[in-house]
């Protein structure tokens, strides 16, 4: 058998392939296990032979986009090759007039939305950091930001995507046509896959128009319930904001609004100026009926300010914090607050929720492991009593050992290791990060 | 033709009853086809009632080796729900309930066997709809939808059914029910559910589905525009994406279609026209106003002769008349139609409908489009009569030449109607032995084997290699019906 030298001498060699230097490897530890090496493949090529070399030497891969959220799944159970594909960053394909576009997984998302600006349009994939996370790195993770609530997530954009398997299988599937049925749907399968299953090295999207007017209105609540009830309102209405978001005590605090204990219902509207007018009276008489305390109506600099915190909400994560993502039924989703918040003996957390998908972002800035533990387990089980779950976004690795991040389980839970041993038999994809892999 | 064994039918009786039980040949040719023309005789035909009814009959279907094809309503267009090896044939008709429905959350629960359009009549007092609108709505089932992953005109703003399943029960090739998604919590892991939609009943059976529910929108408004040529008409799908509009359905009909639905349905297209777009536009009700100017504008500027526009519910409805029946209109022009789902990117639609035209010229039939235009979806009907000698293979020929040309033109084989035993060997025309081995690995983490729906969606060489095929399966060849 190949040996890990002899992989990566091969490595180092080939022409579609930068092997970083020592001096670069610090940038790319994962929960405190430091890489194997770092390549950066040139090509989609590149990438196969990176793929194929650690394949054939018994070598772990972690694929590696913006590295925003390479630290969130479970701990990494062995040192790896990582595969940063930042130079995979080419605008393969776009077409303003079929509203669909074509990159490498390196692309920042930034980088692509301002393209499809200059075209009117729209990727609505928002995750955290997008002048650091790549569109590889936003499907991998599965992150979705503030505009899922009118757009839906990755899932929903993604059309088509090339990828290469833990044996170096490169795999299409979808197309670049927004609608398509032949074949299986991989695409699915690798959204929030965590680099478990595949690299993914090219993706096509749907576009969408961007809206010509938009503006952010702010409704303070004294109570988070109330929030939630104007949320819940404004959720099952004709209305279609872009955003529903809700942010909890001082969590805006660094942001143009001013501090203060209330929480802000956040909602982005969008449109012509008629439609954004007719939604703002709307918010204004929901306000009203649920009892805000204010409305504020931001735009533009103080607009985006607002808009930024609530997307990059709990990143970049700081080694110490905690983040947990609680997901629910969007009418349990002030409960999900309560269970999270209400512990005794915890620091309280900063909050954020995308109230229209019932998904509550819990942070703690800084906690110590043992403190974080009985946070997870006490919030998990006060969850799971009201039918949700609870991720672990982000946690240091002594906080991670031995726990799964994922927080589901049932039935298909065990489909889905069967998924993982059928594209990885091995185990060498991102190892120890599958769903039911966590050591116990 | 070789029977199924007595055994297996008084087996399928003791699980599902005796009426729920059909295996006489005269019963069988009722579930020799569906829409599309090719035929498969199935063994022995069972109606399950419940999951358990479904776990028994998979697990017995797998005792005896014997092929299992879950079956909707029957309305499939690429062969999906055939019998085409034989076997048990599971029509999930009977499973039809609504089982729970969670107006906070706009979510409900159905049993497969639900139609698609009596789901979003159950809902209509609450303002709520379910999204996915194929034109068979008022026969197909959401189970049937679930594994074509259909589509539909109002797909172009809402997504297709992928886009509105939030979670799944299945009956796996052992017999084992499994929940798959949150069922409306997003929590996370692999999206099983994503896969399972659209993979054509070839992984496990569907049955149950958790779906999204839509509120209806506030206002809607028809548009129909007149053109005197294809090309303004394609210009004009064109300019309405360009000019960042999302209209909620955005359907083109071509002279073929006019003339063979307006003189039955009175839908108010001109018999002189080319073609017709109609365009939908919903929404705030401030966001419908506007559009009156705007679309109108945009529609005129690439030359419509005329634009006009309803929004009284009965009018609308007979603007869409002639989309929505056109292929039963066919008939008055030919005895028989095949009906292609292609897709291309929206802006290759002009030369790949003068390509369509073309084929159709040479190969000498007559074919009508009546299609989902925003998103370059087409349908092309070619119009035939069965009883001319040699039109079905002449059919089938430009069949493949239409899909070929879909493909070339950077598009695909199918936007909604599935690949089933129709497209199964163009798969390689978009991709690799590589990419099919990949998808098809799916079958052993689902345990699902070659008997669950076999030789579907693949070529036949991939997906149907070690298909068990015992004394006990029942086929009937071609040479049958031929």
């Amino acid at each position: 058998m190949m040996t890990t030298a002899d992989a990566l001498a091969a490595l180092a060699a080939h022409p579609e392939l930068d092997l970083l230097s020592q001096a670069h490897v610090a940038g790319y530890i994962v929960d405190g296990i430091a890489p194997i090496a770092v390549v950066r493949p040139r090509s989609e090529a590149g990438v196969i032979a990176a793929v194929r070399q650690a394949a054939a030497a018994g070598v772990p891969v972690l694929p590696w986009g913006g590295g925003t959220s390479v630290n969130g799944g479970n701990r990494l159970a062995s040192p790896c090759l990582v595969i940063d594909l930042a130079a995979l960053d080419q605008v393969i394909e776009y077409q303003p007039r079929d509203r669909t576009i074509t990159a490498g997984a390196g692309l920042r998302l930034a980088a692509l939305a301002k393209l499809v600006e200059a075209e009117g349009q729209l990727l609505p994939l928002e995750p955290p950091l997008p002048e650091r996370a790549t569109i590889g790195g936003a499907l991998a993770s599965g992150l979705s930001g503030p505009r899922r609530h009118r757009y839906g997530s990755a899932r929903d954009l993604l059309i088509g995507s090339t990828a290469v398997l833990a044996d170096g299988t490169c795999v299409h599937s979808g197309g670049r046509v927004a609608k398509n049925v032949a074949g299986y749907d991989l695409n699915k399968l690798w959204v929030g896959s965590a680099g478990t299953l595949a690299v993914i090295t090219q993706a096509s999207f749907r576009l969408w128009p961007a809206p010509p007017v938009t503006e952010l209105a702010l409704l303070a609540f004294p109570t988070a319930k109330a929030a939630h009830r104007a949320a819940m309102e404004i959720a099952g209405s004709p209305l279609q904001p872009l955003s529903l978001d809700l942010a909890g005590p001082a969590t805006l605090a660094a942001t143009a609004v001013p501090p203060a204990d209330v929480w802000w219902l956040c909602i982005e509207n969008g449109g012509t100026p008629a439609m954004v007018e007719r939604l703002r009276g709307e918010l204004r008489a929901v306000a009203s009926r649920c009892g805000a305390e204010r409305t504020v109506a931001v735009r533009g600099q103080e607009a985006a300010g607002v808009r930024g915190m609530l997307r990059d909400f709990g990143y970049p994560a700081a080694p110490d914090a905690l983040l947990l993502r609680v997901v629910t039924l969007p009418s349990r989703l002030a409960e999900a607050v309560l269970a999270t918040a209400a512990l005794q003996d915890a620091p309280l957390p900063a909050l954020v929720a995308r109230a229209g998908a019932g998904m509550l972002l819990a942070r703690w800035s800084d906690i110590e492991p043992a403190a974080a533990r009985r946070v997870i387990v006490r919030v998990r089980a006060a969850v799971a009593a009201l039918g949700g779950s609870v991720a672990i976004a982000h946690a240091a690795a002594a906080v991670k050992d031995g726990l799964d991040t994922w927080g589901i389980n049932g039935g298909d839970v065990a489909i889905m290791q069967q998924v993982k041993q059928v594209y990885d038999p091995a185990g060498l994809l991102s190892p120890g990060r599958a769903p039911g892999e966590h050591e116990h | 033709m070789t029977q199924l064994s007595a055994t297996l039918i008084r087996e399928l009786r003791a699980i599902a009853g005796d009426s729920a039980v059909y295996h006489r040949p005269e019963d069988l040719l009722l579930f020799e086809y569906d829409g599309t023309i090719d035929r498969g005789l199935p063994g022995v035909v069972v109606y399950p009632s419940t999951t358990e009814h479904v776990s028994a009959i998979v697990r017995l279907a797998r005792q005896h080796g014997v092929p299992l094809i879950p079956r909707g309503a029957g309305t499939g267009l690429s062969g999906g729900a055939l019998a085409t090896e034989g076997g048990i044939l599971m029509p999930m008709m009977r499973m039809n309930r609504l089982l729970e429905l969670d107006l906070e959350n706009r979510i409900a629960v159905v049993e497969p066997g639900m139609v698609n359009l009596e789901l979003s009549r159950l809902v209509a007092r609450h303002d709520l709809f379910y999204a996915p609108d194929p034109s068979s709505q008022k026969a197909c089932t959401i189970g049937g939808n679930v594994a074509e992953n259909a589509g539909g005109p109002h797909c172009l703003a809402l997504g297709v059914t992928a886009n509105h399943v939030l979670g799944l029960e299945l009956v796996l090739a052992d017999g084992a029910i499994v929940r798959t998604g949150g069922w409306g919590i997003d929590r996370g892991g692999y999206d099983l559910t994503g896969v399972v939609v659209g993979s054509e009943g070839t992984l496990a059976v569907v049955t149950k589905v958790c779906v999204r529910l839509l509120r209806r929108p506030e206002a809607v408004r028809t548009f129909l525009a007149v053109y005197d040529s294809i090309e303004q008409a394609t210009e004009a799908v064109a300019a309405v994406i360009g000019a960042g509009i999302v209209p909620g359905a955005l359907e083109m009909l071509d002279r073929n279609t006019i003339r063979a639905v307006e003189p039955i349905l009175k839908c108010g297209y001109p018999l002189d026209a080319e073609a017709v777009l109609l365009v939908e536009i919903d929404g705030l009700a401030e966001a419908v106003r506007e559009s009156v100017a705007r679309i109108g504008a945009v529609l005129r500027e690439c030359g419509a002769r005329d634009v006009r526009s309803a929004d009284d519910p009965r009018e609308r409805e007979r603007l869409w008349s002639g989309r929505k029946q056109a292929f039963g209109a066919f008939g008055a022009l030919q005895p028989n139609y095949y009906i292609l789902d292609g897709v291309v990117p929206p802006g290759r639609l002009p030369e790949v409908l003068a390509g369509v035209y073309a084929i159709c010229d040479r190969h000498q039939l007559q074919v009508a489009n009546v299609f989902h235009a925003g998103d370059g979806n087409l349908h092309p009907c070619v119009l035939f009569d069965e009883r001319t000698p040699g039109v079905t293979e002449r059919v089938l020929a430009a069949g493949a030449e239409i899909m070929r040309l879909c493909v070339d033109a950077g598009g695909s084989i199918s936007g909604e109607h599935g690949i089933g035993i129709e497209k199964r060997d163009y798969m390689s025309w978009i991709f690799t032995d590589d990419d099919m081995h990949a998808m098809l690995r799916l079958k052993d983490a689902f345990g699902a084997g070659n008997g669950m729906n076999p030789c579907k969606a693949f070529p036949t060489h991939a997906g149907c290699g070690e298909i068990q095929r015992g004394p006990a399966t029942a086929k009937l060849g071609g040479e049958a019906w031929v």
